[in-house]
């Protein structure tokens, strides 16, 4: 046994001498390195910042302006790249072409190149465009029609545009130009998936690290507080189009970009560190002997690693990836071991490693000795067995409690049927969970076997009594769980079935072990996997619907909420806004286009804009003349505002005024701020408006593509809310239209409500056929108010399509684990040997799998093109109705009266027909019920040049176009409005963009149907391929398994298929005659060999009696011969003769008592013997000379027998010979040694050929045997040595597993006390 | 030594760490009570907030959390999210800014549900930026949580 000092020494030894030294000797170096090189770029930039910081400025604004020429320059590639347009060019040129080509080509250019496009003739007429219209650049237009290019930007509320014209020539002449506008800038903070582009100045702000600003305004002057330095940006044609800006890097900010970069490749290094110094410990430490010792030493070696990445906050240091971060999922147990999605399931990893890892070595080689630490009282070993059992629902509790965190502490959306491909953070999580989950059901089976085991005083053999106690410990430790405060996190049921299912999985493994059959195999992990599965589903399930309560409860706090304090913040956070340098600036220095986008972009950045207020943000000069000003929503506000215009306070002023009674009330929040110069002087004021309804949650009036996207929001939740309000238990007022006038609370929740100390209740009512969950609440600053928010109940389908989607994410885990052992395996230079079954499985799968991938594709395409069907009727009738209600209300007999079209009219429209609209005249927006979109510059008031080309040039009454907004497509319905006189009068458009939400959640439906259709067929096409691979794959599994037999000798074997037909059937019947016809012949031959054996014997004891009978004979004869002779010496003859004759006799005698001994054992020499010794003495005989390998689990603290030593030692060498043949002398044999009661037990077991029913009866008989070289005698002379000893000897045997012997011996009497 | 060995030492490191790992709370909500509690508890509540925004140390405050907490922070995380999450969607927020000195100016007690305001000041990149800070707070399991927190 080498000692610890030995043991170091040779590490070191090693680590001096191996390759990882080397690595980590490099590593560590470079470690070094970088924290001194760290330090002296630190302390050097510190020292001399002053020159550096304006070196870097420059450098920051040289790459800043140099970004913007960038822009320009490939704008202008464009630009030349449509000018050259062969389309464009004959439309332009005098034969002119086919306008309608014009916008094709312009419309296919805009779209792959992401700009905007229009083409002028010389009369500076437009021809064609994409895109949008604003502003008016004729003077540009007149520049390139003159033969010069121009570029110019526009600053548009939430745009900034870069615009290069250029002129379109033909063989020299001018013949017209072409704008090109490209979106450079993104002035509204928005970020959902209707805009998504970025602006210049914020990726570079991100990339530099430093403020970037571009003011693209002709007259923009160069930032004039010291923070800055700004740079001209010039234009294509040498003009100036605006200054850019970059804030001088500060040098706290600047050390610590310099200290996180350094970080970064420190983290590096530090993985590669460890990583090396993992794999060498990892492969010394599983060297060490001891299989607790290795276990431990890995465990604990895991879980360093685990949290020294903690420590160092690796890799999220370095990957920066959403499954990093905590807004997904955080925790704060384990110190860090979940603090997101990535650390979970690392530490998944780790456990899931260990417990493989630490598995593997258990079920690897034993050392075969009794454990140290086993409690040889009875009484500890009862006390274990609770022990254990306690810690496996402790284990149970722990993984609940994972569970129920992940969902709890997360965002995540686990089983939102309406989404079917997991985004990455989920699918991170839910193998995060599925791993757990099998770390919890391979350990907990570990567990139910040990408390077997210590039952069943690490017997091998079943014992049936023993597994009862096991179960009866499981189901009353269950039970009793449920007595104890502490939330068991599972109901009783779950965890009886729980019990029940890890105690069938064990008991399960523990017959394979028993019967020596490999554990780790496939099919076991799969089972395992499985079981996980199983039991993982419903926990999930479970806390998925307890957390859509507790939301559900947390939304209707927030609508019970009084929300005056927090609007009378979000307006005093609006109103100081007003104060900051900017406005000042603007108000101070600024021109017309500043002063006109004052007022949105303190909107944009408000909290106010956000939660999508309706409100009015303006601001005034110092006379009050109105400079700015944004509004959207309803009209309180306006009114409000209109009266704040004339309030010129000398500070901070605060109005709230009610509108309205009951639920219906609108309290509207105004105020007013001054905003001062530095010299105190007032520049201007600033005024908000902000109004909101009672249901605070509900204030957002604004269109969703004006606000960031959140999945937190009530409207955001996955199934429909409805909330209603009640006084004295009668309904006032709710947002579902099912509910009855008159619907009162039911008596279940009016009840319980009427209890004072309860505020709130959950109650299932069934409301005009749908079944709702609903959370009824007492609103606390009003007797008698209740608020109730009721959700759909979950329907079976629903549930199904839940389970399905985890079935289908579980696969996935599963495949990709399978595919990873294949990897892992087949770098290992195993190759797996496909069976038949298996390349039978795959032909069906694919066969079956192929045609319905193609049919779910083209289904699923078909289904996306029947909802456009579908969408594009529905716009064909609303745009009907709305041209028939226009012509009614607004033409007159000179078409469309332009100026006639008001607020209120468009509003009183759009109610009717049900949908919002725009109303076109020429290419000219007109009129919008939705304006706002329009008002900032996100859509464009000119009319689309595809639709325009559709309806007024080609005529179309009706057209459908799919338009693109960020990530987002939507359909618009052009109608053409056609006068009395015939002409076209306008267009009506209806688009799909305000609903977008109503057609995302109508296809997500969709999507999820048809997901849970195919997934259904899915499941039934792999049940029914591996049903029928199974089956027909099963006679020639059994035919091969039984040939294998043969080929082992073990000719009396049957296939076990009595019903199989045609060639596979004949097959059989062939093989089973063949050997039948050769155990026949086998038998024959055994039996004549016998005999020849026998009359060999006879022979040889013939020829040994024949030996001595020859001289007895001759000697007579001579005897004879003397005395008839009377020979005179006959006295000496006599005696020589008589001497012979003894002599001879003894001859015979010793040869009768020779075969005497053959047929009769002499009598035991009975003596206090240790069977181990014997044991290991007998086996040595073999341990040399056979191939054999030999697996001795003996119990050391054997006692003595009383039996003869040599018999015993000849009876144990039968018996292993006899093993060693059956394996054919390789393989391996499993001696044990235990005591049970008053006896010694021992068992031999082998993996040979094993011997059916029929002979195992005979073994003990007489000259029986299935070998040709035996007399058939050694087992029954075993048997009867055992037999003479007291004992007892028992065979179990299973053709082609192996046959174990057991036996029994008496403990010698005096020692039958217990042991101490 | 043998393989139950193996699974007892196995058995007995997995308990020592799923002891560690295994989470003794997670964010649940509590049942929503009927009744208020005393101003002095809600303003220690506030105390607390106000302390650990100033020291920019959430540690300070983080058991006042809610079992969900709506929160908008400047130029970071905006939504709801678990008293788990909270902490460290506060602590990466505060990693990167250092507050200067901040107290409440304002403290709600009119309604049922309590608040505070206040202007406060941090440093982030070497750059100022002046913030509303807004903090509310409920009663539910017989003490006052922080149900919202706005550094806007």
């Amino acid at each position: 046994m080498p000692t610890l000092g030995s043991r170091i020494h040779s590490y070191v030894a090693f680590m001096g001498r191996s390759f990882a030294s080397k690595i980590v000797l490099v590593v560590s170096a470079l470690l070094l390195l970088s924290f001194l090189v760290e330090f002296l770029i630190l302390r050097y930039y510190d020292r001399n910042w002053d020159v550096i910081v304006e070196q870097q400025a420059v450098d920051n604004l040289d790459r800043a302006a140099t970004a913007f020429i960038g822009v320009q320059r490939e704008t202008r590639r464009v630009a030349a790249e449509v000018a050259l347009h062969p389309v464009i060019l004959a439309s332009l040129s005098e034969s002119g072409g086919n306008r309608n080509e014009v916008f094709e080509a312009v419309s296919r250019i805009a779209r792959e190149q992401n700009i905007g496009i229009e083409v002028y003739n010389t009369q500076a007429q437009l021809i064609a465009w994409d895109g949008s219209s604003e502003p008016s650049h004729q003077r540009e237009i007149q520049i390139a029609l003159a033969g010069q290019l121009a570029s110019f930007v526009t600053r548009a509320q939430v745009f900034s545009q870069l615009f290069v014209v250029m002129p379109v020539r033909l063989q020299g002449a001018i013949i017209g130009a072409v704008l090109v506008r490209r979106t450079t800038e993104l002035n509204y903070p928005l970020n959902n998936k209707l805009i998504v582009s970025r602006g210049l100045a914020e990726q570079l702000t991100g990339d530099l690290g430093v403020e970037v600003e571009y003011n693209f305004s002709t007259n923009a002057a160069f930032r004039k507080d010291g923070r800055y330095i700004s740079a001209p940006l010039i234009g294509i044609d040498s003009s100036k189009v605006g200054v850019v800006s970059v804030a001088r890097p500060s040098r706290s900010a600047y050390l610590e970009s310099i200290s996180t970069t350094f970080h970064s490749w420190n983290a590096v290094l530090w993985i590669a560190l460890m990583a090396t110094a993992c794999v060498t410990l990892g492969t010394r430490l599983a060297t060490i002997q001891t299989v607790a010792a290795r276990s431990l030493a890995i465990t604990a070696l895991i879980w360093v690693v685990r949290y020294t990445l903690i420590w160092l906050d690796l890799p999220s240091t370095v990957v920066h990836i959403s499954i990093f971060d905590p807004t997904y999922f955080a925790s704060t147990f384990g110190n860090g071991l979940a603090k997101s999605i990535g650390d979970l399931f690392f530490t998944t990893i780790a456990l899931f490693v260990n417990t493989v890892l630490v598995g593997r070595y258990i079920l690897s080689k034993d050392s075969g000795t009794t454990p140290w630490w086993y409690p040889n009282r009875a009484v500890f070993r009862w006390f274990l067995v609770p022990v254990i059992t306690t810690l496996v629902f402790l284990f149970l509790r722990g993984y609940a409690a994972t569970v129920r965190s992940a969902v709890y502490d997360s965002t995540l959306r686990f089983n939102d049927p309406m989404v079917i491909a997991p985004s990455f953070e989920l699918a991170v999580m839910v193998m995060s969970l599925f791993l757990l989950s099998f770390c919890l059901i391979g350990v907990v089976v570990a567990l139910a076997s040990f408390a077997y085991a210590l039952l069943a005083r690490m017997s091998s053999a079943t014992n049936v009594s023993s597994w009862f106690v096991v179960v009866a410990a499981f189901v009353l430790t269950a039970g009793v769980i449920e007595i104890i405060p502490s939330d068991p996190l599972v109901p009783l049921l779950y965890r009886l079935l729980f019990a029940a299912g890890v105690l069938c999985l064990a008991y399960y493994l523990h017959r394979q072990r028993i019967h020596q059959r490999h554990i780790a195999t496939v099919r076991n992990l799969l089972l395992v996997f499985g079981l996980s599965a199983v039991f993982f589903f419903p926990v999930l399930d479970g806390n998925v619907h307890d957390r859509d309560r507790d939301k559900i409860e947390a939304y209707a706090l927030d609508v019970i909420r009084p929300a005056d304090s927090w609007l009378k913040f979000i307006l005093d956070e609006a109103l100081e806004g007003f104060r900051t340098g900017e406005t000042v600036n603007t108000l101070t220095s600024g021109d017309e286009d500043d002063f006109d986008r004052i007022a949105f972009d303190h909107w944009a950045g408000s909290t106010a804009a956000r939660e999508g207020y309706s409100c009015v943000f303006a601001v005034s000069d110092s006379s009050g003349y109105e400079v700015s000003r944004f509004m959207i929503g309803g009209q309180a506000t306006l009114e409000m505002y209109h009266r704040l215009l004339n309030d010129r306070p000398k500070a901070k002023s605060i109005v709230v005024e009610r509108n309205g009674t009951g639920v219906n009330a609108i309290r509207v929040y105004s105020g007013s701020i001054p905003i001062t110069g530095d010299d105190g002087s007032v520049l201007g004021y600033g005024h908000v408006v902000i109004a909101a309804g009672q249901q605070a949650l509900f204030r957002g009036e604004s269109p969703s593509v004006l606000r960031n996207e959140s999945e937190e929001t009530i409207e955001a939740f996955y199934r429909p809310i409805t909330v209603s309000e009640f006084h004295d238990n009668r309904l006032l007022t709710s947002n579902n239209m099912l509910l009855p006038i008159g619907y009162e609370v039911p008596a279940a929740a009016r009840t319980q409500l009427t209890d004072p100390q309860r505020a709130s209740v959950w109650v299932d009512e069934r409301i005009d056929n749908t079944s709702y969950e609903t959370f009824y609440i007492k609103r606390p600053t009003a007797s008698g108010e209740i608020v109730s928010l009721s959700v759909p109940q979950l329907g079976f389908v629903w549930h199904l399509i839940s389970i399905l989607k985890m079935f289908v994410y579980y696969a996935i885990v599963v495949f990709v684990f399978g595919i990873g052992i294949f990897i892992v395996q087949w770098l290992r230079g195993y190759r797996y040997e496909f069976t038949f079954r298996d390349k039978l499985l795959g032909a069906l799968l694919v066969t079956a799998l192929v045609p319905l991938i193609v049919l779910a594709t083209t289904g699923r395409q078909l289904a996306k093109d029947r909802m456009l069907e579908t969408i594009g009727k529905r716009l064909e009738q609303e745009t009907a109705t709305l041209a028939v209600s226009i012509g009614q209300r607004l033409q007159g007999e000179e078409g469309i009266v332009q100026e006639a079209l008001s607020r209120y009219v468009i509003d009183q429209l759009a109610n009717e027909a049900g949908a919002d609209f725009n109303l076109y005249v020429g290419n000219q927006l007109q009129a919008s019920s939705r304006p706002e979109l329009y008002e900032v510059g996100i859509l464009d008031k000119r009319l689309s040049g595809l639709a325009f080309s559709n309806t007024m040039l080609k005529g179309k009454r009706f057209y459908l176009q799919t338009e693109t907004m960020g990530t987002y497509q939507y359909v618009v319905g052009y109608r053409t409005l056609v006068s009395g006189d015939g002409r076209i009068a306008g267009i009506v458009a209806v688009p799909t963009l305000y609903r977008f939400e109503e057609v995302e959640a109508e296809l997500s439906r969709r999507n999820a149907l048809i997901f849970g259709l195919y997934a259904v067929v899915l499941i039934i096409i792999v049940v029914i391929a591996t049903t029928f691979a199974n089956r027909i794959a099963a006679p020639i599994h059994k035919l091969t398994l039984a040939t294998k037999r043969v080929a082992r000798g073990d000719v009396n074997v049957t296939v076990g298929i009595r019903k199989a037909d045609g060639e596979i059937g004949e097959l059989i019947r062939s093989f089973e005659v063949m050997t039948r016809e050769l155990a026949r012949s086998r038998e024959e031959l055994v039996h004549a060999e016998r005999e020849l054996a026998w009359k060999e014997m006879a022979k040889q004891v013939a020829h040994e009696i024949k030996n001595p009978l020859t001289p007895m004979k001759l000697s007579m004869q001579h005897l004879r011969q003397t005395y008839k002779d009377k020979v005179a010496n006959f006295e000496q003859v006599f005696d020589e003769v008589s001497r012979t004759m003894i002599e001879q006799i003894d001859t015979l005698s010793r040869i009768a008592g020779e075969f005497a001994r053959f047929a009769r054992m002499p009598k035991p020499n009975l003596e206090s013997v240790d069977v181990n010794a014997v044991l290991r003495e007998s086996v040595s005989l073999f341990d040399q000379d056979s191939n054999v390998e030999f697996e001795m689990l003996l119990d050391d603290h054997l006692p003595s027998v009383r039996s003869d030593k040599e018999e015993l030692r000849r009876a144990f060498i039968n018996i292993l010979r006899n093993g060693i043949q059956a394996m054919n002398n390789s393989g391996k044999m499993t001696i044990r040694s235990w005591q049970e009661g008053g006896n010694v037990c021992l068992a031999f077991s082998d993996h040979g050929i094993g011997v059916s029913d029929e002979v195992k009866a005979k073994l003990f008989q007489p000259n029986f045997s299935t070998k040709t070289d035996g007399m058939g005698l050694g087992l029954a002379i075993t048997k009867k040595s055992i037999d003479d000893m007291g004992g007892s000897i028992a065979i179990q045997s299973t053709v082609g597993e192996g046959t174990t012997v057991t036996i029994v011996l008496p403990v010698e009497h005096r020692q039958n006390a217990p042991r101490s | 030594m043998n393989t139950y060995t193996g699974i007892l030492v196995t058995s007995v490191a997995l308990v020592l760490l799923v002891s560690i790992v295994a989470p003794s709370s997670y964010s649940q909500e509590a049942a929503i009570d009927s009744e208020a509690g005393s101003n002095e508890q809600y303003r220690a509540v506030f105390q607390d907030v106000q302390l650990g925004i100033s020291k920019g140390d959430v540690r300070l405050f983080s058991r006042h959390f809610a079992a969900q907490v709506s929160v908008n922070l400047r130029g970071d995380e905006n939504g709801t999210f678990s008293s788990n999450q909270m902490f460290y969607v506060l602590g990466n927020f505060f990693k990167s800014r250092r507050f200067a000195h901040f107290e409440f100016s304002t403290v709600g007690e009119s309604d049922a549900t309590p608040y505070a305001s206040g202007e406060a000041e941090f440093i982030q990149k070497g750059n100022k930026e002046a913030v509303q800070v807004y903090a509310a707070v409920s009663f539910v399991g017989k003490k006052y949580v922080i149900t919202q927190l706005t550094i806007y």
